[in-house]
């Protein structure tokens, strides 16, 4: 059967999952610390055509691969930084900068996370808005108040007793060498790949990290008007390819149609 | 009535090479494939000289070459999107030995050294490039820095004749029987941006009228030669 078919469905394909990325990119537009998603493509492997024809010279031989279509490369989160928006609230942590907050999930495994509105945590340790600890552990106690986190990441809280605020522990940051290769988890989660490599972990402020903003949230980096341009050139891709389907069988009607 | 089986052959095969560029119009790096006959006149000369089946033959040969212009740049902001504004292709290693792309979407792997998204290792003038920490910059002349510190420079290979590359899929090209150029790529690098596919969808799109068009009338051809022969084969019968 005719190639042609197969090889515009792949685009059809391709182009349904840009515009699959594009609608979880719109509809986190408010959500604080997303990251947006890009699919990448590539074309999908040549191979020799079929011949129709005794090869008479080595340079017919060279010209006969052809394509089989498109293929997603890599479905990547682009950590640019978002805006920062005050808020006010004494938990919400924004990173300015570089660096991902290292928290230990329920099942003792690691995720990483821009940051967000925390909390202090039955056990009175800092915690995430799920309950999840940050990693290293922060214990500020479950009656703590006047909890101030400065920029370097040292956090200085004072418990119903104390008449001052003492330092209860410092937040460190986690880096990798390709934030884009880390797999998201939902919930403003990742957690490290092969792709993205080891943690690398370090102070805010120092060696390119980030320094932490208190009282600040970070918004997602989705700007909807790039969105919007891309969901067009999606939805005219993916109609370029419906054209090219609809010739080819219409050019296989007319070759049925031969014999009246 | 051959030659005009042929020639819808000839379409079908065509058709596939638009499909396949139609798919790719939103691909990085992509490079438009175009198919190629032989000129008609070469087809008359095979016909005067061998005879029929040698016509057939020529005319059945339809070529894949690659249309190796470049594509627009699109900013993409990350500073290890590449791309090579002029002539010249990234070096880079795979599996099957040293492939050439203009695919630029570069990251680290996990032993620090610049790969491209398939992580196939991108050459340097010097060999690998080996990044650590996340603060690169990529310079025009093509010097990977990090901070002052100049780590390599990205190697870059141009051809005299790049539209006899052999295209392998993922946006790698074998050498085929292209030759490398003597004088050095003049090309400028530049971070922070994508090269598009060139595919021009408009152009694609007449071509695709063009090869439907052609392939009817063909049809029509094969059809008014079925007619003849029917009414030649009747006549005929009436003596």
């Amino acid at each position: 059967m005719n190639d042609s078919l197969y090889i515009a469905a792949t685009g059809m394909q391709a182009q349904q999952m840009n515009v699959d990325t594009i609608a979880n990119n719109l509809v986190n537009i408010n959500t604080p610390g997303f990251k947006k998603g890009r699919v990448s493509f590539q074309d999908l492997v040549y191979r020799e055509a079929a011949r129709t024809a005794p090869v008479d010279n080595a340079q017919a031989a060279v010209g006969m691969a052809h394509g089989t279509g498109v293929g997603v490369a890599s479905l990547a989160k682009l950590f640019m930084a978002g805006e920062l928006k005050q808020t006010g609230v004494p938990l919400d942590l924004a990173i300015q900068g570089d660096g991902l907050l290292e928290i230990e999930l329920p099942d003792g495994t690691h995720a990483y996370s821009r940051g967000g509105s925390l909390q202090v945590n039955r056990d009175g340790f800092l915690a995430t808005a799920d309950g999840n600890p940050i990693k290293p552990s922060i214990h500020v106690g479950t009656d703590a108040k006047d909890i101030t986190i400065k920029p370097d990441g040292q956090v200085l809280a004072r418990s119903g007793s104390q008449k001052e605020a003492v330092e209860v522990g410092r937040i460190e940051l986690a880096s990798f060498a390709d934030p884009s290769g880390l797999t998201a988890l939902g919930e403003n989660l990742y957690r490290a790949s092969e792709k993205s490599g080891e943690a690398i972990y370090g102070k805010p402020g120092e060696n390119g990290f980030g320094s932490m903003s208190q009282g600040f949230i970070e918004s997602s980096n989705v700007k909807m008007i790039e969105e919007m341009v891309n969901l067009m050139v999606a939805q005219r891709a993916y109609e370029m390819s419906v054209k090219a389907i609809q010739a080819s069988d219409e050019m296989l009607g007319m070759s049925n149609n031969l014999r009246r | 009535m051959t030659v005009a089986a042929i020639g819808m052959q000839n379409d079908l095969l065509r058709m596939n090479s638009i499909s396949q560029n139609l798919a790719n119009v939103l691909t990085p790096g992509y490079k438009r494939e175009v198919s190629m006959n032989n000129a008609f006149g070469s087809y008359m000369d095979a016909a005067a000289n061998d005879g029929h089946a040698q016509a057939s033959a020529a005319l059945a040969q339809t070529r894949t070459v690659v249309d190796a212009s470049a594509g627009t740049l699109r900013q993409t902001g990350n500073p290890l999107d590449v791309a090579i504004d002029g002539e010249g292709f990234f070096e880079v290693m795979t599996d099957n030995g040293i492939c050439y792309t203009r695919q630029g979407s570069l990251n680290a792997d996990s032993r620090g050294r610049l790969v491209t998204s398939q992580g196939y290792v991108l050459m340097g003038v010097g060999g690998e490039l080996s990044v650590t920490g996340s603060a690169v910059t990529i310079a025009r002349n093509g010097e990977v820095r990090q901070g002052e510190r100049i780590l390599g420079q990205i190697k870059l290979v141009r051809f005299a004749n790049p539209d006899a590359l052999t295209p392998l899929g993922n946006g790698m090209f074998s050498q085929g029987n292209a030759r490398i150029a003597d004088a050095g790529s003049t090309a400028v690098v530049r971070a922070g941006y994508q090269e598009n596919s060139n595919v021009n969808s408009a152009h694609e799109m007449v071509r695709l009228t063009e090869t439907l068009r052609h392939f009817e009338s063909m049809q029509k051809v094969v059809q008014g030669y079925d007619e003849v022969l029917e009414k030649t084969i009747r006549k005929l019968g009436e003596f």
